[in-house]
């Protein structure tokens, strides 16, 4: 720095300072605020049919890319209910301009575990909920035969064609 | 308790887990060198004050894509202090709402010191500051890290996110145009010569 440049001014130094720290404290509560704005979960807990091929293992699915990207069906639990279907929550990110559109899935899926929402047993709108609290599983993502993401709790990778989905082509 | 003579890592570590004392500790080591690239691009006092504010905020925004270059944060936040300059209008417009809340500046310092620089008679100045303001923001951004902030060629393709060679290239053609276009004024010696970095590669 030459000597005849200027300094920043005291007041707007100090003022700065504070938005900074200020910036810093409301973090938490910013990241609330946004994730319930961004994260619109249809219905709260749905079901989720896998078309008749839950039962699979029998049947070997290659990889497929990811074609719908409007939603992504994020399963609370790859044990099947008592009808076949699976327990899970459809989600997608909000756009202004134009239908909703995810392009991580696994991200969409992780924040909604890492807020207890996939785990059935957390109400997020409860005065003792506190989120960044929660376990996220391991998870998979697989395809839906509608090109759809569906992201699965598991650590197996062979769940997607246990489920009778393909796995996400990369 | 932060420790002031914590390492950039350190206290990036802690500002992005959420210690707000050490974002404060990283603002008050680093205001000064980011106010004063830019002032230089704009003259304004006042300018460049919100440009220091903007420059933090946009590291707090971006934290997972900040880079520490040989341990220091400087030259990521000299790069971002280029981009937000060449994009002035925009990052206030991201920020308006923060910015509104600093207090009003004192214009009538901003054309004080303007007015003075005149009077002291550094025609060379701004025929520099022309000059660097008409290469594009990508050659300009480059010429500041390199050439005015002296950054290794290194450190600059790192904060810039870019490969040396790229550097390198937009620095010779940077030199080029600055040196034409600076024909004809006569500059402090040694400025802009053709040396000055290349060692560094």
């Amino acid at each position: 720095m030459t000597p005849e440049e200027p300094q920043m001014t005291p007041a707007r130094t100090d003022a700065i300072r504070d938005l900074l720290a200020e910036r810093v404290r409301d973090e938490p509560e910013l990241r609330r605020r946004r994730l319930r704005r961004r994260l619109l979960v249809w219905g709260g807990v749905g079901v989720f049919a896998i078309g008749g091929l839950s039962t699979a293992g029998s049947i070997l699915f290659g990889s497929a890319p990811v074609t719908d990207k409007a939603l992504v069906y994020c399963l609370s639990s790859v044990e099947p209910q008592a009808d076949g279907s699976y327990l899970s929550s459809a989600a997608t990110m909000a756009d202004p301009d134009g239908p909703g559109r995810v392009d991580d899935a696994l991200e969409l899926c992780g924040e909604m575990w890492r807020h207890g929402l996939l785990d059935g047993s957390t109400d997020p709108t409860a005065a003792t909920y506190s989120p960044d609290e929660f376990e996220v599983p391991e998870l998979q993502v697989c395809v839906r035969r509608d090109g759809a993401a569906a992201v699965v709790p598991s650590d197996d990778d062979a769940i997607c064609q246990t489920l009778g989905m393909a796995t996400e082509e990369r | 308790m932060i420790d002031e003579k914590e390492s950039d890592a350190a206290l990036w570590l802690a500002a992005s887990s959420g210690t707000e004392r050490a974002f404060v500790t990283i603002f008050d080591r680093y205001r000064a060198r980011i106010f004063s690239a830019a002032y230089r691009r704009t003259n304004r006092v006042s300018d460049a004050e919100e440009i220091v504010a903007i420059v933090f905020l946009e590291a707090w925004r971006l934290r997972k894509r900040v880079r520490i270059v040989d341990g220091s944060l400087l030259p990521w936040l000299l790069a971002v202090t280029a981009n937000v300059t060449s994009n002035l209008s925009r990052s206030q417009r991201r920020y308006a709402r923060m910015i509104a809340r600093l207090p009003v500046p004192d214009e009538q310092d901003d054309h004080a010191l303007v007015t003075d620089e005149r009077l002291d008679g550094r025609p060379c100045r701004q025929a520099i500051h022309d000059a660097m303001a008409a290469l594009s923001p990508g050659d300009r951004a480059v010429v500041e890290l390199c050439l005015v902030e002296e950054l290794p060629l290194a450190a600059a393709a790192a904060a810039l996110e870019l490969p040396v060679g790229t550097v390198k290239s937009r620095l010779h053609r940077a030199r080029k145009q600055l040196q034409s276009r600076l024909a004809v004024t006569e500059l402090p010696d040694g400025l802009f010569a053709t040396n000055t970095t290349e060692e560094v590669a």
